[in-house]
């Protein structure tokens, strides 16, 4: 379980526990990953997924736990116009949100074959339909669509699911920061930033941490079939 | 992998309506075609378009009109993993431009061309369309030519 010290990974981890699950925790945020998970069945390990050393190294991890089923719910927030953003910025939103769940997917892909594993990758909706000031992260969000899409025929013949859960707005930190910048692009206050996007989702609110991690949970279920791209969005996206 | 612009394209340009084309291409022989072709290929994509684009509060009196072409090898399909990275790029590249149509407006037309020649027939013929007036409705689409399955 990547990015499990966030809202949305912490939310997953909680509710795999309430299973009696045994989770390797991974986050970036070494004390907030101890903080919410050091608990008994669950083994954490903090590290930057940008750099290949590490997800190596936490790949090895994996295999040590026997681990066969892997949410990758980490990311970074990648709002802002167009001519706000700059090279390194790009670099590290694709790097982080795209690149990394590649590799590490990649990387675990051998145990996950021998023991018909299943990847769960937390997306967005901004993977399925883009949105304004959100480029850097779109681009991120519709490569990862594009690469389950054609991948996942394939590693199903060697028994690995993979499968993408694109929730739409979820009440975390990250989306408020991210509405933070729509809101100062567009010239407005947060609370109006945020009323509006409210008004343009049919089911009228913005989800909690709670059931956009029961969907990835859902998602996560080795031995039945799932959508292999689930919207869980309030209706705003379709697929 | 490289996004260039076009010089010849640019080239008719107008003072008041200019259009460019970017090329993004990439190389058959990566050894890592994700990184490679989706993380470099975005990371100049998006630089590229920071240049070619007026900021929002620019005052021009006609649409900057960009064609980004997503130039695919031409062999890919063997290999899974390759062919997963392809269509990453074809989509991410989409996810760009419909995020920039979303932002910038009426101050630009940007569409993508993917294909896996770019010196075709039907690419020059899809430039040609969407450098023209009669393309002015045409904002922030895909035109599939070749790399159908790559796109769906």
């Amino acid at each position: 379980m990547t990015g499990a010290a966030g809202a949305i990974g912490s939310a997953i981890v909680d509710g795999l526990r309430e299973q009696a699950e045994h989770v390797v925790a991974q986050d970036v945020d070494a004390s907030a990953l101890q903080q919410r998970h050091g608990a008994a069945h669950t083994v954490t390990t903090d590290g930057d997924l940008g750099h290949s050393g590490y997800r190596r190294a936490l790949a090895d991890l994996c295999r040590a736990n026997t681990v066969d089923t892997v949410i990758l719910a980490h990311g970074v927030d990648g709002a802002g116009p167009l001519h706000q953003l700059d090279d390194q910025r790009v670099r590290r939103v694709m790097g982080i949100n795209a690149t990394a769940v590649v590799a590490l997917t990649q990387d675990l892909m051998p145990q996950l074959r021998e023991r018909g594993g299943v990847v769960v990758i937390v997306d967005s909706q901004a993977g399925l339909q883009s949105e304004p000031n959100l480029a850097a992260y779109c681009g991120a969000k519709f490569a990862l669509v594009g690469w389950a899409r054609r991948l996942a025929p394939a590693l199903a013949v060697d028994g690995v699911r993979l499968r993408l859960l694109c929730p739409g707005c979820t009440r975390t930190p990250l989306l408020l920061a991210a509405f933070g910048r729509f809101a100062e692009a567009a010239g407005e206050s947060l609370d109006e930033a945020l009323a509006r996007r409210v008004s343009n989702i049919p089911v009228g609110r913005m989800a909690e941490v709670e059931e956009t991690a029961a969907a990835a949970i859902y998602l996560a279920d080795r031995s039945a079939p799932r959508p292999s791209i689930l919207a869980a969005t309030g209706g705003e996206v379709l697929l | 992998m490289s996004v260039m612009g076009s010089p010849e394209r640019l080239g008719r340009a107008t003072r008041s309506a200019p259009s460019s084309t970017l090329y993004v291409r990439v190389n058959p022989a990566a050894d890592d075609p994700f990184k490679e072709w989706v993380e470099d290929a975005v990371v100049e994509l998006l630089a590229s378009l920071r240049g070619a684009l007026p900021p929002p509060s620019s005052d021009i009196a006609a649409p900057v009109t960009v064609a980004v072409i997503v130039a695919l090898p031409p062999t890919m399909d063997d290999d899974p993993w390759r062919a997963a990275a392809g269509n990453a790029l074809v989509e991410a590249v989409r996810g760009i431009v419909g995020s920039i149509t979303m932002e910038l407006g009426n101050a630009v037309r940007i569409n993508t061309i993917v294909t896996r020649d770019e010196g075709a027939q039907a690419t020059q013929d899809a430039l040609g369309f969407l450098s023209s007036p009669r393309a002015s409705f045409v904002a922030g689409s895909t035109f599939d030519l070749g790399g159908a399955e790559c796109a769906s």
